[in-house]
């Protein structure tokens, strides 16, 4: 690497367009919502900064509180499926033969490269009351009912008279499912990476030193995929905050996250000081959570400095 | 002499691997299969014969929602619309983000953690936020879209906003490439009598290309496939694809909707195509 | 060596901060020949090939070729070419084109290119591969393509960083052969640097022995191995074994009589002064000289007894010329050709002889542990200053 002060000519052309692009549209763009944080309404259209607090008090309103609530669980409930359901995944993937391991990550990654909106409407068809999956869950209800008669437990009524169909659509249950249908192949990649790159003669060693299978999983494997496993949650947990499309699409109005009010401050209420302090709220939880993550990465690499 | 009895074994699975174990195999089954059947029964409702919207029931094969599709021409303005932008905010990220990368791989400065962090940013925040500020920034400096400004001026705002969250990421990429590059190569030109420029032309340049070429694929990707940025900082009369699509999901589910979603879809796959012939290209020449 | 040197380096300096890369190296490098740059990893060889080569520029010092001044010309303008360590040979290009690129820099005219492009395939015997992409080759392939890149252009000078390090230790061999022929064939001079001082002293006419941003010496191979100039330089071209010197007397008035050396392990002993190394008579006064040298001897100079050679009531007394140890059997390690035979002695580091097989197969059957003696004529050994011999 060179030193600035040896080309400043060729420093100052590489370097100006793109600080001049951030600062511009995006450093001031963020300056600006920061002021209409503090502002007040004086027209419909026009805000003055007072420096006035009362767009964070809001923010403590019951209803609010409700949201933002509502917003972590469901957020946090779909990035534990992710992980959950990524971890093997992603240990299939990368304990595959060579030849099938591109295959099977492309397999996982195709969908990602789908538009967002298509994705989600494609949920639409399936989740309906009449639609795909309670099609699905309905035709095993009458299996499973056909075979409890077969072997005479059929008046027992184990699984109620009749197959009721599971609303999805304007329920949270829809909403997570839909975000994890949406963020699943974003999580399984860094899961998949820390995997790949792992040794496997930490696990034979492991099974050498007298761990069962399920020892080893849980006392060597997931602890050295933790990163790889950190990683996987920030990038799904961090968007599935933001989340505007699923809620809006599959919530139906009936399950709103914070995009959703945000939204409204902008496209219907009016209120852009409002709408702004909401959307810096959800900016600082990003950054606090992207803070913890420097901070534990900073603590292992002392903690593992220390060791050596 | 008798012969000894050779015990044969069968082919056991080895204690690590996981993929050949019927457990976590059925669990990556599973996950596929829930990752594509909405597709796969999005694209076959395309071509489902019910005007009904919620298309739930099968009435046939037709393709005359795709006839529909292409002859709407709100939404092939907007399919327009969203080709233009990936275009541009494509070809101006990757000359941005091959400025950026060359400047991160090159040089120590000052404040170099800081702008590290500032570039990657706009990947990390959530894209409401990016949105709300960008609407407010456009309106604030008046620059709105209009129908009067000859294209594709009357897209420039939603096109500003997309080179600002696309090329951080063309960055990322361009700069991961540069890391494998031998400054051996670098200094053997210049000793075999190449100038600073020719070795960026010849050298350098053919060396970056598989990196540019996943940069610009990257951005275009992400361009297509904003909803959310664009849906804060288009006009009224500048709506893309997947704006017009939200607005039609919205009024109604109809199959003309899964017909355009199928035509992005394969749009997608295409792209998909491209990029890892590209890859496989390059890392056979590695 | 009268004619003007190809290349001539005075007073030479390159300081990174503070800390100093080369110090004050002079040196002549003569057209025609193979000059090598041997030393550790560390001992600013590199640092050198790259002030010659343009890409680093000396702090003080100066640089001539052909008795011109060369730092201010930068390294796509010097007359001189380099084989990198990783060969660097362009990946995205084709053998032919990875040879024509220098020349299109040149801006020769396309048909002499083609010419001379094919004539210097031919030369490195790789006119089959032309169209093939590098990856497509061999190392020894690769490194023949970054040979004929750079010889096509009639390079005053060459430079060849490490070249033989990235290869198999076989190819590596037949390599060094080729490589001598191919600079007889050509005539361009060689600068080769390298850590490895069995491949300095099998193709280099002359050596520069660096170390610690130092030149210590420099000599032909053979000079080098028998008339070292320090320790260290001794140490690293070869094995020694060193014993340091408490007490020298040297007669003023005649310096051709014999010195009186005495050491701690080997006694007193009379040498004839040609074992001492020249800078000890220009350097050091007689009286700086114990405590700051060492005399050393070679592996193959040490004879082993299993009985004591002379039958001298002391058991470590050596006689007049001849130096004698005693110790116990240690390993001995068969070589192919000969073997090295370990004499363990008290409360120094064990010593090494290389003896013939035959004798190795004696000295097994007396079994390991066995009292054994070692001798030598001191007229074998070296008297060298010791600074810095390597721990």
């Amino acid at each position: 690497m060179d030193s600035y002060k040896q080309k400043p000519l060729a420093f100052l052309s590489f370097g100006i367009p793109s600080i001049a692009w951030l600062l511009l549209f995006f450093m001031l763009p963020l300056a600006i919502i920061f002021m209409y944080s503090f502002g007040e309404n004086v027209s419909v259209v026009e805000v003055k900064t007072t420096w006035t607090l009362d767009n964070y008090a809001r923010i403590f309103q019951p209803e609010i509180m409700t949201l933002l609530w509502r917003t972590l669980w469901i957020a946090l409930l779909a990035t534990v499926i992710c992980i959950v359901v990524g971890l093997p995944v992603a240990l299939v993937i990368a304990t595959a033969a060579p030849w099938a391991k591109a295959w099977l990550l492309l397999l996982i990654m195709l969908p990602f490269w789908t538009n967002l909106l298509i994705r989600t409407y494609s949920l639409l068809n399936i989740l309906g009351t009449r639609g795909r999956l309670n099609e699905f869950l309905g035709w095993l209800w009458h299996k499973a009912n056909d075979f409890l008669v077969f072997i005479g437990a059929g008046d027992l009524g184990l699984l109620g008279t009749k197959f009721v169909a599971f609303k999805f659509l304007g329920t949270p249950g829809g909403v997570v499912l839909g975000i994890v249908y949406v963020s699943l192949p974003f999580a399984i990649l860094p899961i998949y990476s820390s995997l790949e790159r792992m040794d496997t003669s930490y696990l034979e060693a492991s099974m050498d030193l007298g761990a069962g299978q399920l020892q080893t999983f849980f006392r060597i494997l997931v602890p050295l995929a933790l990163p790889g496993i950190l990683t996987a949650f920030l990038i799904t947990f961090i968007p599935a905050l933001g989340q505007f499309l699923t809620p809006e699409l599959l919530g139906r109005g009936q399950v709103d996250m914070v995009a959703n009010v945000i939204q409204r401050q902008f496209k219907g209420a009016n209120d852009w000081p409002f709408g702004s302090a909401l959307s810096l709220m959800l900016l600082y939880i990003t950054f606090i959570l992207l803070a913890l993550r420097a901070f534990a990465d900073a603590a292992r690499s002392r903690r593992e400095s220390r060791a050596l | 002499m008798a012969m000894d009895k050779v015990k044969r074994h069968r082919n056991k699975r080895k204690p690590f691997e996981y993929s050949r174990k019927w457990s976590l195999r059925s669990v990556f089954l599973m996950a596929t299969v829930f990752l594509y059947v909405p597709i796969v029964v999005l694209i076959l409702f395309s071509f489902n014969n019910s005007r009904r919207g919620g298309n739930v029931i099968w009435k046939g094969f037709t393709t005359k929602y795709y006839d529909k599709a292409f002859h709407n021409e709100d939404l092939m303005l907007a399919f327009g619309n969203t080709l233009t932008i990936a275009v541009i905010a494509t070809i101006v990220s990757v000359i941005l983000g091959t400025f950026t990368a060359i400047l991160l791989w090159r040089f120590r400065f000052p404040l170099k953690p800081l702008f590290e962090g500032l570039v990657s940013l706009p990947i990390v925040i959530p894209e409401i936020c990016m949105g709300v500020s960008l609407a407010l920034f456009f309106t604030k400096m008046g620059w709105l879209g209009n129908t009067s400004d000859v294209w594709p001026f009357n897209l420039v705002n939603i096109i500003i906003a997309h080179i600002t969250f696309c090329f951080p990421f063309a960055a990322m990429v361009i700069r991961t490439r540069l890391q494998s590059f031998n400054r051996e190569m670098e200094e053997a030109a210049l000793d075999l009598g190449a100038t600073e420029f020719q070795v960026f032309k010849d050298i350098l340049l053919p060396h970056l290309k598989p990196g540019l070429v996943a940069g610009a694929l990257l951005s275009f990707t992400l361009s297509l496939d904003d909803f959310i940025v664009t849906f804060f900082t288009s006009g009224p009369n500048t709506v893309t694809f997947p704006v017009k699509i939200y607005s039609m999901v919205r009024f109604s589910v109809t199959p003309e909707i899964n017909a355009a979603s199928t035509v992005l879809i394969l749009l997608t796959l295409v792209l998909t195509f491209f990029a890892l012939r590209v890859q496989r290209n390059s890392d056979v020449v590695e | 060596m009268s004619e003007a040197p190809i290349v001539s380096i005075k007073n030479l300096s390159k300081y990174f901060g503070r800390f100093a890369a080369l110090e004050n190296v002079s040196l002549d490098i003569q057209a025609g020949e193979i000059f090598a740059l041997l030393g550790p990893s560390g001992c600013g060889k590199s640092t050198l090939l790259r002030i010659i080569s343009g890409f680093e520029t000396p702090s003080e010092g100066e640089l001539l070729l052909d008795g011109e001044d060369l730092i201010p010309l930068k390294p796509n303008k010097r007359p001189i070419n380099m084989v990198f360590q990783s060969y660097a040979v362009f990946p995205h290009m084709s053998v032919e084109d990875n040879v024509a690129y220098g020349l299109k820099m040149e801006a020769v005219a396309s048909k002499d290119i083609k010419q001379r492009v094919a004539e210097s395939l031919a030369q490195v015997h790789l006119t089959d591969f032309s169209h093939r992409k590098p990856h497509q080759l061999s190392g020894g392939q690769r490194q023949r393509v970054a040979l004929a890149r750079v010889l096509v252009k009639k390079p005053r000078l060459l430079l060849l960083d490490e070249p033989l390090s990235a290869l198999d230790a076989k190819l590596r061999d037949a390599m060094r052969l080729e490589l001598v022929k191919l600079q007889e064939a050509v005539g361009i001079t060689f600068v080769i640097v390298t850590h490895d001082q069995s491949e300095a002293m099998a193709m280099a006419d002359r050596i520069a022995v660096l170390s610690e941003g130092k030149l210590r010496q420099v000599a032909t191979p053979a000079e080098l191995y028998q008339r070292p100039v320090d320790a260290f330089v001794a140490d690293f071209v070869g094995t020694i074994h060193a014993f340091d010197v408490v007490s020298v007397s040297i007669s003023e008035s005649d310096i051709n009589k014999p010195l009186t050396i005495t050491t701690n392990e080997l006694g007193e002993l009379v040498c004839p002064p040609s074992i001492a190394a020249d800078s000890i008579f220009i350097d050091q006064g007689v009286s700086q000289l114990a405590g700051q040298s060492v005399l050393a001897v070679r592996p193959e100079h040490i004879e082993l007894h299993l009985e004591a050679p002379h039958n001298n009531a002391a058991i470590n007394q050596s006689s007049h010329g001849r130096a004698q140890l005693m110790g116990r059997l240690g390993d001995i390690a068969f070589q192919g050709q000969h073997s090295i035979v370990e004499v363990m002695l008290d409360g120094r580091d064990s010593l090494t002889a290389i003896v013939s097989n035959t004798v190795a197969q004696t000295l097994h059957q007396s079994g390991h542990g066995s009292p054994i003696w070692a001798s030598w004529s001191t007229a074998n050994m070296l008297l060298l200053p010791n600074h810095a011999l390597p721990a």
